[in-house]
């Protein structure tokens, strides 16, 4: 009976030989997979432009009704994205999202992706609404912010063959 | 309970003319029971047909047709599909149909929920309250004119998000009480719930002849809802004799949040996600309950490569959730989160693995109809993703249960404390429709993925693992056993996996078109039987959604294991049954 | 200065430093404590407040003073304050009678580190452990609570039934040494150039299980498991009256460490202690931090006992192997020795 017990004892203190394995956040932190699901970020292609056409499909994908989107005209000379339409309010209410993917999945442009933050504490629920101010990525190297003032008849397609930001 | 020496075969509708009928709607099967012969049917079933094993009570509201049913499911313990059998009774007044408790005791939960949700009564059953909402609530949530409180249409999506994509709040439009129902002459300020006083009443045996009753030196004692070791918001009453257990009931429901009304106003595919989160230690296991059965109905086929990805989920799901769980049951064991901090290292690996597939490493909403999302990555942490996968299975996680055992399995303390606790014999495991370890441990080698094959289980070599006494100790060692058995399939799999293939049966989708019917999806989870029992009427949303929840029903037996012992095995056995109370409430 | 006042001041400053050498002791144990467990556990422990945590314990003090002090309304005022103090006192009394070091003749003076050099020290033991008992039935039954007072009355049975084994296994070495005085014990062992841990193994694990029992420290300590019917006697105490409890909890420990390495591990004997007596306060501190390492070893590795299998296993194991070993002792000393 006792010899199991000093067995027992044996196994635990070979343990405290070992390397702890704690990470003290959050001085460190441990790299996350590359598909991990955290906070959304609507992109930009490479000249600047933002890829949502505000077709408001995320918003029908998402099972907790965390999406809204309310879509406006785009026009040459205030051009924020290729084709027609564009979201003029997109806000993610992120108490309400379940960071399921649905949303990435659905988007016809790849325009919300699922980043990898996921550091995301508020004061209040106001604040826990995201909208295209805190989404949106900045603008890349050689682009030009939006909105944009364009050639007539240049960004017609709404899913046209240009290069992505990264 | 006599076992037949040989099933008869005659059809249920030639053995009672008259009181049974077969269901004829477009994509139904099973039986329609009168209610006034279903005693005597119910008793037939189990003891001539030899289906001694009750899986599901479900209730529906067809609202359309002024009816309630309830759907009852039951199981051959020597495999092969359930069988299937409904009782309707009219929806309004007070309908009332005869109670099953005295045929399966199984069913005592599932008709006090039936009761709670739909407002039908059991007549005969001995403890009829409500169970999942509390005792004073007004109302009968699950039928399909009870609206909640910030309701806004009955199906998603909302046309306030899409097409229109306008933007406003709901809480704006739609104010706090325009839904909610107060009982007759409710007035808040001088309300004092006594919802509990019915349980005490029944705990202290007012209702029993004055010599049966409670002498004074027992006393009632509540432990939880909160409580370090109830595995959750759970509570049980217990009546204590000094240290001895007299009686025992546990009161559940602080966790409900409604699972199955939203599942109803989800569409199909959008339900993925909230499966998640029911056992959420094995979501793996739950999205896999839920695809297959839609797919039943949808008709799909899913992809080899896809079905093996699925099977290597769910395994090394299983491993995961054994894993928490002996660890929890050596805490409240006492000692000290020792054994359960070295296991959760083995855990975090598996979780990586999930992480690096689906993206996030619990609730993954991994799994859609017909194949899963995505193929595995190339690498994990830096290294290739099926060396990754072999060397854990292969080296560590043998290596980590060896260790267990040699800490654990043998130690003095650990048996005098389980050998003998909480005894389940088989026939009442059986009868009571435990599920799982707790089911295997009692010696009855009931499994679902050899009973009832579904994906490629029937292709894979594993034994179903079994324990003879039914006591504590012979819950963990299954446990540990069923470890090693998801070890051998992993093996398996990693060897017999298609190199390349498709994932998905088609294309990927939203709304799905799936047709009228019923069915009943069920998998074999780490916690027992999981079953899944949807209706559809050819919306894209569910007409009714269901959880057979493995913890719940197991739950059942709580009461009369735990009689004749001490307080501090309280505890043990409600850990040893391992619940998940995301599966409990709902 | 005469001779009555020499001696006060010399006790008064003895009992002053062994009083602060206690409390900084129980500070650094909670310390300790947390650091071996979380070694086990494959982690670190306490690294944030102070240089790797030091000064963990400063941190937990404030806290504690800062807390709300709760009282439930339908408890006894007087004996709800006074169970802890009860609790405390014994366990800072006992090591009154343990000696640290051998006498160091200084400039002509004797400096005995003793506090009260007893001739019936043993005895002395066996009563002050005795009185904390008290504490724990008032703490149970003053906290006007089912839970206390279960876990007051499953406490207090234990203790008491483990007391007896506890004594019994005292027997050993004071019949080896034939004297009571825990000086003289110490000077036995040194005599026979053995520790008594090797004449009487029995007797000494016994002694140090039932000691663990005394403490309701792990594997023993059902009536204070979070598992059960939450924290047992102390459970209605908070802020400093939890403290208190605390507090006795880890002296008790510090102390029984202390009478088993007199008792059974020689003291403070060790390479040149004569010559150089504080030496022995080095010996006896490292005797008494192995112990201490132990006893959280084994609460870190075991599971607990169940309440009526701790108590078959007080009555019906360590009793009657207490009072056999007595029982042989005595036969092997009188027809060999």
């Amino acid at each position: 009976m006792f010899t199991e017990i000093i067995k027992g004892l044996g196994t635990t203190i070979k343990h405290m030989f070992e390397e702890p394995i704690t990470i003290q956040y959050p001085e460190e932190r441990k790299p996350v997979a590359k598909r991990f699901k955290g906070r959304h970020e609507l992109k930009r292609y490479d000249n600047g432009l933002e890829k949502c056409i505000g077709c408001a499909l995320c918003a029908a994908a998402c099972p907790a009704d965390a999406i809204f989107v309310q879509a406006s005209e785009n026009t040459d000379e205030q051009r924020f994205s290729p084709g027609e339409r564009h979201a003029s309010v997109y806000e993610i209410n992120m108490l309400r999202c379940i960071f399921c993917g649905y949303c990435e999945d659905a988007c016809p442009t790849q325009a919300i992706v699922l980043e990898h933050d996921y550091e995301l504490a508020f004061f209040d629920r106001q604040s826990a609404i995201y909208t295209k101010k805190e989404l949106l990525v900045p603008v890349p190297d050689g682009g030009k912010p939006t909105p944009q003032q364009v050639a007539p008849g240049s960004f017609n397609w709404s899913i046209p063959p240009m290069q992505d930001a990264e | 309970m006599v076992a037949p020496s040989k099933p008869i075969t005659q059809d249920l509708t030639e053995r009672f003319p008259g009181a049974v009928s077969k269901d004829t709607r477009p994509g139904y099967e099973g039986y329609i029971v009168s209610a006034n012969k279903l005693t005597e049917v119910a008793t037939a079933i189990r003891d001539e047909y030899g289906y001694e094993y009750l899986a599901s009570v479900t209730g529906v509201d067809y609202i359309a047709d002024g009816k309630l049913e309830v759907v009852y499911h039951a199981s051959k313990m020597s495999g092969g599909a359930s069988l299937n059998f409904k009782v309707q009774a009219p929806r309004d007044g007070e309908p009332e149909i005869p109670s099953l408790v005295g045929v399966w005791q199984g069913a005592d939960f599932q008709e006090r929920e039936v009761y709670d949700l739909y407002g039908l009564r059991f007549s005969g059953h001995p403890d009829l309250r409500r169970i999942l909402m509390w005792e004073e609530f007004e109302g009968w949530p699950m039928r399909k004119d009870w609206k909640e409180v910030y309701y806004e249409q009955d199906a998603k999506p909302f046309k306030t998000r899409w097409p229109e994509g306008s933007v406003y709040r709901i809480e704006e439009k739609n104010r706090f009480n325009k839904n909610v129902r107060y009982p007759k002459g409710f007035d808040p300020r001088s309300f004092k719930s006594d919802g509990d006083e019915k349980l005490y009443a029944l705990m202290r045996g007012e209702h029993l002849p004055e010599h049966q009753r409670i002498n004074t030196d027992e006393i009632i004692v509540n432990m939880g809802p909160q409580h370090p070791s109830t595995h959750g918001v759970f509570r049980v009453v217990v009546k204590l004799d000094g240290e001895s257990v007299v009686d025992l009931k546990p009161v559940m429901g602080y966790l409900h949040r409604n699972h199955e009304k939203i599942g109803e106003r989800n569409t199909w595919l959008m339900n993925m996600p909230y499966t998640d989160r029911l056992d959420y230690l094995s979501g793996m296991g739950n999205n896999h309950g839920y695809a297959l059965a839609v797919e039943k109905l949808i008709g799909s086929k899913v992809p080899e490569r896809a079905e093996y990805l699925r099977v290597l989920m769910v395994e090394l799901n299983r491993i995961a959730n054994h894993l928490w769980a002996i660890g929890f049951l050596i805490n409240d064991l006492g000692a000290f989160q020792t054994p359960m901090l070295y296991l959760a290292k083995q855990r975090e690996l598996i979780l990586d693995i999930f992480e690096a597939t689906a993206g996030s490493r619990m609730m993954c909403n991994y799994m859609r109809f017909g194949g899963v999302v995505r193929d595995l990555p190339s690498r994990i942490r830096d290294e290739d993703t099926l060396d990754f996968i072999t060397d854990l299975v292969a080296e560590r996680l043998p290596a980590a249960l060896d260790e267990i055992e040699t800490l654990l399995t043998f130690n003095e303390i650990i048996r005098t404390r389980s050998i003998g606790v909480g005894v389940l014999p088989a026939k009442q495991a059986i009868n009571g429709s435990a599920a799982g370890p707790l089911l295997r441990a009692s010696g009855v080698p009931y499994d679902l993925r050899r009973a009832d094959p579904y994906s490629i289980y029937d292709r894979l070599d594993f034994k179903v693992c079994t324990r003879p006494n039914g006591d504590v100790y012979d819950r963990y060692l299954v446990r540990i056993d069923e470890m090693r058995e998801s070890i051998k399939i992993l093996k398996q799999v990693l060897r017999d996996m298609p190199a390349s293939g498709a994932i998905m049966d088609g294309e990927s989708k939203y709304t799905h078109k799936v047709p009228n019917g019923e069915s009943y999806g069920r998998v074999e989870n780490p916690k027992g039987e999981l079953g899944y029992y949807v209706v559809s009427n050819g919306a894209p949303n569910p007409y009714r959604y269901h959880v057979r929840a493995p913890s719940f029903i197991n739950l059942t037996m709580l009461g009369d294991l735990c009689k004749g012992h001490k307080v501090a095995d309280i505890v043990v056995i409600l850990g040893s049954i391992d619940i998940v109370l995301g599966e409990v409430d709902r | 200065m005469n001779e009555v006042t020499v001696i006060i001041i010399d006790a008064a400053i003895k009992a002053a430093v062994m009083a602060l050498v206690l409390l900084t002791g129980f500070a650094y144990m909670t310390y300790a404590e947390r650091k071996v467990i979380a070694g086990i556990q494959v982690r670190r422990g306490p690294n944030r407040i102070g240089p790797l945590g030091l000064l963990q314990p400063a941190a937990d003090g404030v806290k504690l003073f800062l807390k709300e002090d709760m009282m439930p309304t339908g408890a006894d005022k007087l004996m709800f304050n006074l169970a802890p103090i009860i609790t405390s006192i014994p366990a800072l009394v006992i090591m009154a009678v343990i000696p640290v070091a051998p006498d160091w003749i200084v400039n002509g003076y004797t400096v005995r580190f003793v506090v009260a050099d007893l001739n019936v020290g043993v005895l002395y033991l066996l009563a002050i452990g005795s009185i904390a008992v008290y504490g724990i039935v008032l703490a149970g039954w003053a906290s006007d609570s089912k839970y206390s007072m279960m876990g007051g009355l499953r406490s207090t049975a234990q203790v008491i039934s483990y007391e007896l084994a506890f004594g019994l296994s005292m027997v050993g070495p004071m019949l080896l040494a034939q004297s009571m005085s825990l000086r003289d014990i110490v000077h036995a062992q040194e005599a026979r150039g053995i520790w008594f841990m090797f004449l009487q193994p029995i007797g000494f694990l016994l002694f140090f299980i039932t000691g663990l029992a005394e403490l309701n420290r792990a594997p023993f300590d059902m009536p204070e498991a979070e598992q059960e019917l939450t924290a047992g006697y102390f459970t209605e105490y908070s802020s400093m009256r939890f403290g208190m409890f605390f507090m006795a909890e880890y002296i008790k420990m510090i102390a029984v460490s202390g009478m088993v390495v007199t008792l059974y591990m020689g003291g403070y004997l060790g390479p040149f202690v004569n010559q150089f007596p504080p030496l022995g306060i080095a010996y006896f501190s490292a005797k008494v931090f192995f112990l201490l390492f132990t006893m959280i070893w084994i609460r870190g590795t075991l599971p607990r006992l169940r309440y009526d299998q701790l108590m078959s296993f007080g009555w019906k194991f360590a009793l009657p192997v207490a009072m056999l070993n007595v029982l042989a002792t005595a036969i092997v000393l009188v027809y060999v020795m």
